[in-house]
């Protein structure tokens, strides 16, 4: 048992010895932290390396994926050390640091115990590995399974800080480690994109001297330095505050504007841990976006004019969902209503209470900047999660762009929904809250409804954020330099490849040899056209998406195949093959999708708003809402005659049936929902009457998709 | 709001929480049985087995809608035969509709587990024979 009072003079190698003697002092630990790497090396290594092969069905040599266990092997043995260190001797580690041992001294010792036994399980398992097959290039050996080794320590201490039963800790580092395996490059094929966020995917790369083409700039090697130094500084943060008995010891002058400025947010922060509903509604909302995306789909080509370096280019853009663009500008819509609710029940939460600071001597603009700061942090916050939805589901061009113009609009959205707060209060507040971002960039700025936003668009809040999103969605970023390396002349030669090369040399280089030589431009085979349509598959997919994509798969060789540029001979083309003057954007459809359509569907969100809005509240609906009601269904029988009419007139090939059915469907459900919800006079019949106002915009865009084509 | 927390027996199911869930259900209804109606009309000789799954989902819900909405002892037995029904076709459908997409080139309400419907059909039987024990 150390005593605390040889604590405070203990220096840090001495820390070192003893951790690893404590570390020693089980022999089966000693024995399994060298058993363990070499059993798996020898033994495992051949057949793993067969079942790789087997399983991912490429050629990937044998010998590079046997490397690649002695890295497994010390990242398992690291993590496992990692976190009975941490585990056992988490009360020891805060009695020395109350006897005055400085935190950071203690992580460092710690750090470097689990480096030292890292080491030793890499050397082990290093050395298993030449006496079996030989190694060829031992830097790379030996520096891949170190890093390997120093990522897992950091996941094995963040788990020992979090997880306190053994077994469960365990266990999860077991699931971490198999997932990072199994999921990874060796077994899976590399391209699969959700491999790419596993921390040792990069590495596996680097270390089996597969290059992975899709590192960009940094490279593989870069991205496995980028995991590995994130780790250690993971690892550090973990183990300092782990180590941490109290909060550090307050600096500055109590009630210095600083001081206060610090106790603000840190409430602020308190006060959202709290907050579960804070936490439900970042994840849910999202997700809600994400239904509401799939659902709203349009699933039809738009042609947009865009900035594309300077130049004005219009671009034929396909807004299925599948095609990952639309998933793109429904993201921001997520951010933006969740920065400008955070922005305002921030502000409307802590209005008294801050009243009464100001009162007490709390300075205002000490006040103010920490609201504010917990205002943007929120607004990151929503930003990121939305981000994380995107990440999986969009196909976008320029990242660094994207997130640039999605944090613009949170940020912008957050102190719109502060200024809201004072002037609207709660429950109108909710209401605008929602109705702004939706008027804004749900309608002015939507890429469904015009080619570019209207002039009055221009005076909207998310117009340039949401201008600079589109640009980074669709376009390509200024033309990469085709040589980055040497960066200037007369710089040596590195000993790796250099992490990017030319575009036209380096992209997809398989892929491209696999077509050939170009396709004239502007040709189109209707054998294409039918072969992709098959392999779209029947439904809602239209015969134009097919065929433009048909011809962007013979003549312009992309990686997006949801953006393609097409010249007007092609354009003619398609027309003449297929209905394409019915998709066009501002085509003559004045019932089904003109302006009419869209009115209908802002008075149903507009009353949907508005009867969430007394759910909320908790009041029963009035005659108003009724009055709201009746002017929808008066719309609604407009659209009822007005598109029957329009389908007489028509001369296509659409299913009428259903059509009509719809049609019929629209005008019944507003009063059906209103009567059967008029029955209970509490939260839930306010709460159907406003879900059948919500279903209305939905039931719309339904009419529109029948309109526009076959059905399946 | 007396009336409404007083939990007697009959017709509790069409309460509260209850309201919204036979809303749902009647919305579905009637998307399944417009669906089954106009596919059964026009083109029913090319995938008879998709569009009969359609027509008998159709009529599970309305089922499901009416016996919720009635709520005595003996409705609520028919409710929840017609939501676990429900609960296997959906699992089924769309399990198979996954496994073998040559089997539905036709798509129903459940087809992929009602990802054509924001997977609302999967989600309702849960939260249906969840209300029905709730409310026991």
């Amino acid at each position: 048992m150390r005593r605390p009072t040889a604590a405070a003079g203990l220096p840090g190698p001495l820390l070192v010895r003893r951790f690893l003697a404590d570390y020693a002092r089980n022999p089966v630990n000693l024995l399994m932290l060298v058993l363990v790497p070499v059993t798996f090396v020898a033994a495992a290594a051949g057949s793993i390396a067969q079942l790789g092969t087997l399983l991912s069905g490429t050629s990937a040599p044998g010998t590079a994926v046997q490397t690649v266990t002695a890295g497994w092997a010390a990242a398992f043995i690291a993590a496992v050390a990692a976190y009975f260190q941490i585990r056992a001797a988490r009360a020891a580690d805060r009695r020395l640091v109350l006897a005055g041992l400085p935190a950071g001294q203690l992580a460092a010792a710690r750090a470097v115990t689990g480096l030292a036994l890292a080491v030793v399980a890499s050397a082990a398992a290093v050395v298993t590995l030449a006496a079996r097959t030989g190694i060829e290039n031992p830097v790379r050996v030996l520096a891949g399974t170190f890093m390997f080794a120093v990522i897992y320590l950091a996941i094995g201490a963040l788990v020992g800080t979090v997880v306190t039963s053994a077994v469960n800790g365990t266990v999860l580092i077991f699931f971490v480690w198999i997932t990072d395996v199994m999921f990874g490059p060796v077994f899976g094929a590399p391209a699969r994109p959700a491999g790419r966020v596993f921390p040792t995917h990069f590495l596996t790369m680097w270390m089996t001297e597969l290059p992975s083409h899709h590192a960009g700039r940094v490279g593989d090697l870069g991205w496995a330095l980028v995991w590995t130094l994130g780790a250690a500084i993971v690892a550090w943060a973990v183990l300092t505050s782990a180590s941490r008995t109290t909060s550090a010891p307050r600096r500055g002058h109590p009630g210095s504007a600083r001081d206060q400025l610090r106790a603000a947010i840190r409430a602020g922060l308190t006060d959202w841990s709290r907050n579960r509903v804070l936490w439900v509604l970042l994840a849910a909302v999202p997700a809600v976006f994400i239904v509401l995306a799939t659902a709203l789909a349009p699933g039809s080509l738009v042609r947009l004019t865009l900035d594309e370096n300077g130049r004005q280019v219009t671009k034929v853009v396909n807004l299925a969902f599948s095609a990952g663009i639309y998933p793109a500008f429904m993201a921001p819509m997520a951010i933006v209503s969740l920065a400008a609710l955070a922005g305002m029940f921030i502000i409307l939460d802590s209005r008294a209470a801050d009243q009464r600071l100001v009162l007490a001597g709390q300075r205002r603009g000490a006040l103010l900047a920490g609201r504010l700061t917990l205002v943007a942090l929120a607004a990151l916050l929503a930003t990121g999660v939305s981000l994380a939805v995107a990440a999986i589901l969009a196909d976008i061009e320029q990242w660094g762009g994207y997130i640039a113009a999605s944090t613009l609009l949170a940020l912008t959205y957050a102190l719109i929904g502060v200024i809201l707060a004072p002037l609207f209060g709660r429950v109108a507040g909710v209401l605008i809250a929602f109705l702004i971002p939706f008027l804004d960039l749900g309608i002015a700025q939507d890429p469904m409804l015009h080619a570019s936003p209207p002039a009055w668009a221009h005076l909207l809040p998310g117009y340039g954020g949401f201008r600079m999103l589109t640009t980074a969605v669709l376009t390509h970023g200024p033309p990469r330099p085709g040589r980055c390396w040497p960066p200037w002349p007369g710089w040596p030669a590195p000993p790796w490849p250099p992490p990017c090369c030319s575009a036209a040399t380096c992209r997809r280089p398989a892929a491209r040899a696999a077509l050939g030589p170009m396709p004239r431009p502007c040709s189109l085979r209707r054998d294409d056209c039918h072969e992709h349509e098959r392999r779209v598959g029947p439904g809602n997919v239209l015969v134009v998406s097919a065929a433009v994509m048909a011809v962007e798969n013979r003549m312009h060789f992309t990686r997006r195949p949801a953006t393609i540029t097409l010249c007007p001979a092609a354009i003619a083309k398609i027309r003449a093959r297929s209905r394409w003057a019915d998709y066009r954007t501002g085509a003559r459809m004045a019932v089904v999708t003109g302006p009419y359509a869209i009115a209908i569907m802002a008075v149903a969100l507009l009353l949907a708003a508005w009867a969430f809005g007394l759910v909320l509240a908790n009041r029963p609906p009035g005659t108003l809402l009724l009055a709201g009601g009746a002017v929808l269904e008066a719309l609604l029988i407009g659209f009822l005659i007005g598109g029957i009419a329009q389908m007489i007139g028509s001369h296509r090939e659409f299913p009428r049936a259903e059509f009509v059915i719809y049609l019929l469907a629209c005008v019944a459900i507003p009063p059906a929902a209103t009567a059967w919800g008029w029955g209970e006079r509490g939260r839930a019949g306010t709460a159907v009457i406003a879900a059948g106002f919500l279903i209305m915009p939905v039931m719309v865009i339904r009419v529109q998709q029948v309109w526009a084509g076959p059905v399946g | 709001m007396a009336e409404a927390r007083d939990k007697a027996p009959a017709r509790s199911t069409a309460r509260g929480f209850g309201r919204v869930l036979v809303a749902v259900y009647g919305l579905f209804a009637l998307a399944a049985t417009g669906r089954s109606a106009v596919q059964i009309a026009t083109k029913f000789h090319e995938a008879p087995l998709a569009y009969l799954l359609s027509a008998f989902a159709a009529v599970i819900y309305i089922v499901a809608t009416v016996s919720l909405t009635w709520g005595d002892a003996a409705a609520r037995r028919v409710a929840t035969v017609a939501i676990s029904i429900e609960l296997v076709g959906v699992i089924t459908v769309g399990a198979v509709s996954q496994l073998v997409p040559d089997a539905f080139p036709h798509a129903t309400v459940w087809t992929g587990f009602g990802s054509g419907y924001g997977f609302v059909p999967l989600v309702l039987p849960f939260v249906g024979l969840w209300w029905l024990r709730h409310t026991r």
